[in-house]
Formats: structure tokens, C-alpha cells, sequence
């Protein structure tokens, strides 16, 4: 097989676009999700959401907009019932997530028609990618970078040093909210490619490893950027030749480069010390 | 002359148990006032009231003998209590000073103007050589020199300050101490709050002894005796 071969398939190109531009936002999400020490939480709004898409599709919702809806809902409750009730926000999380997977379990369960996007929601499918999720996810992109180049100071503030934050004239409740809009949203146009299994490590592996890079935190995301985008973009090219799971082979690759940076900077520091 | 800021009657406490009642403090324009009591005397709590950051359960604050509102507040330079900072977050020194003027620009990066003002500052703190260091790598007393230039890089009305020399050792101290007095003689009004009876209460010009509630305030020659020490902690 020619190593062009893939690129003549429009499916495939489509795959390798989204791939990039998801691999770009996760590789930005997962620096402020690991700096404000919610790595769950990307695993927790992707089973949440599961839930929401299988409504959507039952009730012929559009699945961009029943997900959304779903996922600012479930992180709206989330923080709710805890401030309310003195109890972790872990606790929370974990019930609520996991009632939303149930929930789109249940349904998928009831309604065996749903075999194919089941499959593709869990672990990613580059056969999956429509038309209109190239779109919506081109337009989640934008928006996302959007915010991420406007509020930046002011959510690193936020999660820098609250208190002060506040006194200085940001409104970090806003600013956390429309946080976790975008992260619903860059959850919902991660799953086709990653699936929902396998997200969290999507966001937080590329993360991580930028962070055993550099202490200075614009290069962080460049670094975070770098991995996020070549690991989708290999792993896209992997599974189209191995035929396997593309948020599968993203996702090994992510963790593959975390081994030999952590490896590497054991190495160093060892070397370093004698 | 009207008071800069008078606080009436305060009351607040969590989990519905109070932890200053009471309170009435009547503050004028360029006085320099330490806060002293123990740990949960509710020093910091009053300070964050002040601040903005928790609504009292009852009483009022007024700025100028008018109610604090949006439209009628001090500039307030604010420095939380160091221990609660994550010193591995990927920080530099010229970042966390740089916060206290992020408004100024709306990129996602601090544009050069900001950062030339942030050296001016970091050069008076002679902090300037460690503008590109990472927070982690200065001293206790060093950084909390960063979280002051913060709080001063606007010239505020009001700098409130949460334990300013919890980390210091004498010499970052007696520095610490310079840069306030120095900033309070061009009328910058300052609240702080400390442990530290020898090392800063005495050094102050006023004190205000809390234990929930104002136990005794004044010049602390007066008002540090054996009574009120005893008193404030028990």
C-alpha cells in the first residue's frame, strides 16, 4: 500500500481534520484541566454524555445540541448538589457520571438499532465522521479558541489564585462556568474520533507530558499542542492501516510518548545527580 | 475629617457559628493597622469582608460615610495568605506580578508596556534579576516580595494583606516592613494581619487586638499589656 494511499479517501481526510483540530483543543483543554487538578473530569463528562447522545438520537434531537444541553446540565447539577450539600464534589461526579452512562446503556440496550454508533461512540471510528460533525466540529474549534485566547489570563488567575482573582475584578464564577461549557463541548467533538472510554487520557496525557517538559507555561502549550495534534494525526494514519480503533491507537500513542518522556527525564535526573 | 472606611456592627461565621461579632472599626485615610489574635480570632475573615470576598451575615460597610457599592470603593491591593499558593504551578515571577494589571490588555499574553511596568516595580523590590525565574525558585521572604508587588504595581487606596511575613526571615521581614511604611507615608492606607507579637505588632503604628471580637486597638506601646495578651489568647 502507498503511504499516500489514505489521503485519497474523503472519509479519511475528514477524519485527519478533525483528528488535528481535536487533538489542538484537547492538547489546550488538558493544560488548564491538569493546572486546576480536575483530570477526572474529562472521563466524567464523556460517560455523562453518553447519555445525552443516546436521547438525542432516540427523541431525533440533534446530537450536537441534546449533548451540549446534557453536558452543561450534568456539570451545572454536579456543582449544585454539592454546594448544596456539603458533600464532595468527587462523590458527585462519579454518581452523576455514571447515571449518565447508565442511562445511555439502558436505552442502548432497549434499542439494539444503535449497534454501529455505539461502538463508534465508545472507542472512535474515523468511518464515523459525517459531513456535519466536520462542521460542528470545525465550529466547536473556533469557538473554543476563541475562548481560550480571551479568557486565558483570567482563567489561569482563577486557577492561579482565586481569592485574589476575584478582588481584581474577574468574575470567576462566570469564568468557571463557561469553562465547563467548553469542556462539554470539546468533550462532544472529541467522541467520533477518541470515543468516550478512552477521552480523559486523550486530554490529560498530552498534558502531562508537556508539563515534565518545561516549567514555563506558554511553551507547556505549545508542547501540549505539538503531542496532541501528532498523535492524532499518526494515530488516524495507524488505524486506517491496522483497521483498529482510532481513539484506541490515539490514545496508546499519547501514553507512548508520556512513557519515554517520563523515562527520558528519569534518565536525565539520575545522570544529572551522579 | 471622614472615616475612609467604617465598619458597623459585623457580624459573620461559617456553618452557622460566629466568628467576629460585633465589630466596629472606624479607619482613616493613610493609617497603617495590624490585625493580631490567633489561629480562627477571625483576622482574615474581617480582612476578606473588607475585601469584598464574603458578605457579612449583618452590619455595614461604608466608604467614606456612603455604603461601599460598585460606584463607590476603594482600589484595593490585595495579598492572600502565601501558604494557600501552589508553588509548582508554571509561573514566573514577572507572570504573578503582571496579574495585578491584567485588565490593561486583552490579549492572552502580557504585552510588552505591561511587562516594562512590572520590572519598574520588581527593580524597587530588587527583585528584577528573578523576573524570568519560576516562583519555586525564590526564597520564602522573596516571595512573598512578589505577592506585595502585585498588591502595589496599581498604587492602590487600600492594600490588604494576609500574613505578609508568615515565610520572611528577619532580614525579608525588616525589607517587608520598609516597602510598607514607605508606601503608607504617600497615605497608601494598609490592613494586615500577623501572628508575630515581637517581629511586627510592635513595629506597627496601630494595632487592633481581635478574639471574635475588637478586644482593644491603639498604639500597641498601650495596648500590648499583659491583660489584653491574655485575653487575646488565652
Amino acid at each position: 500500500m502507498e503511504l499516500i494511499q489514505p489521503f485519497q479517501y474523503e472519509f479519511f481526510l475528514h477524519g485527519v481534520i478533525v483528528a488535528i483540530l481535536v487533538g489542538a483543543i484537547n492538547g489546550i483543554l488538558g493544560i488548564y484541566i491538569i493546572l486546576r487538578g480536575m483530570s477526572y473530569i474529562g472521563h466524567a463528562l464523556s460517560h455523562s454524555i453518553f447519555g445525552g447522545v443516546m436521547v438525542s438520537y432516540l427523541i431525533n434531537l440533534n446530537l450536537y445540541i441534546g449533548a451540549t444541553i446534557w453536558g452543561i446540565a450534568s456539570s451545572i447539577i454536579m456543582n449544585e448538589i454539592s454546594k448544596r450539600n456539603n458533600i464532595k464534589l468527587d462523590a458527585i461526579i462519579n454518581i452523576i457520571s455514571s447515571a449518565g452512562f447508565a442511562i445511555g446503556v439502558f436505552l442502548l440496550s432497549i434499542r439494539k438499532s444503535f449497534i454501529i454508533n455505539f461502538e463508534a461512540l465508545l472507542f472512535g471510528n474515523i468511518l464515523g465522521i459525517r459531513d456535519v460533525d466536520l462542521f460542528m466540529i470545525i465550529i466547536i474549534s473556533i469557538i473554543s479558541f476563541i475562548f481560550f485566547f480571551f479568557f486565558n489570563k483570567a482563567m489561569l488567575f482563577t486557577i492561579f489564585d482565586k481569592e485574589s482573582a476575584k478582588i481584581y475584578g474577574i468574575r470567576t464564577d462566570i469564568v468557571e462556568f463557561i469553562f465547563s461549557i467548553i469542556i462539554a463541548i470539546v468533550v462532544i467533538a472529541s467522541i467520533y474520533v477518541i470515543g468516550v472510554t478512552l477521552l480523559a487520557a486523550a486530554i490529560t496525557a498530552p498534558a502531562v507530558s508537556a508539563r515534565l517538559l518545561t516549567k514555563s507555561l506558554s511553551k507547556m502549550i505549545f508542547f501540549s499542542i505539538i503531542i496532541g495534534v501528532s498523535t492524532s494525526f499518526v494515530g488516524m494514519y495507524v488505524s486506517f492501516i491496522f483497521n483498529s480503533s482510532s481513539g484506541a491507537t490515539i490514545v496508546l500513542l499519547d501514553v507512548l510518548i508520556f512513557a519515554l518522556i517520563l523515562l527520558s527525564s528519569f534518565l536525565y535526573k539520575t545522570y544529572n545527580k551522579y | 475629617m471622614s472615616n475612609f472606611l467604617s465598619l458597623k456592627n459585623i457580624t459573620y461565621g461559617y456553618s452557622h457559628t460566629p466568628v467576629i461579632t460585633d465589630v466596629n472599626l472606624e479607619v482613616k485615610k493613610g493609617e497603617m493597622i495590624g490585625l493580631l489574635g490567633r489561629n480562627g480570632s477571625g483576622k482574615t475573615t474581617l480582612l476578606k469582608i473588607i475585601a469584598g470576598l464574603i458578605k457579612p451575615w449583618s452590619g455595614s460597610i461604608e466608604f467614606y460615610d456612603k455604603p461601599l457599592s460598585n460606584n463607590n470603593k476603594p482600589t484595593i491591593g490585595y495579598m492572600p495568605q502565601v501558604e494557600k499558593i501552589d508553588w509548582d504551578f508554571p509561573i514566573t515571577v514577572e507572570e504573578v506580578v503582571a496579574f495585578g494589571i491584567w485588565k490593561d490588555s486583552i490579549f492572552p499574553w502580557f504585552k510588552k508596556d505591561i511587562i516594562g511596568k512590572v520590572h519598574l516595580i520588581l527593580r524597587e523590590f530588587n527583585l528584577y534579576n528573578y523576573s524570568k525565574s519560576h516562583i519555586n525558585e525564590l526564597s520564602g521572604g522573596e516571595q512573598q516580595k512578589v505577592f506585595l508587588a502585585r498588591a502595589l504595581i496599581t498604587h492602590p487606596d487600600l492594600l490588604l494583606l494576609d500574613e505578609p511575613t508568615s515565610r520572611a526571615d528577619y532580614n525579608s521581614r525588616e525589607e517587608i516592613l520598609e516597602i510598607l511604611k514607605s508606601f503608607n507615608k504617600e497615605m497608601t492606607t494598609i490592613i494586615l494581619t500577623t501572628h508575630d507579637i515581637k517581629g511586627v505588632a510592635e513595629k506597627l503604628p496601630k494595632i487592633i487586638c481581635l478574639n471574635k471580637q475588637i478586644i482593644a486597638e491603639g498604639d500597641p506601646k498601650h495596648i500590648l499589656t499583659l491583660n489584653n495578651l491574655i485575653e487575646l489568647y488565652g
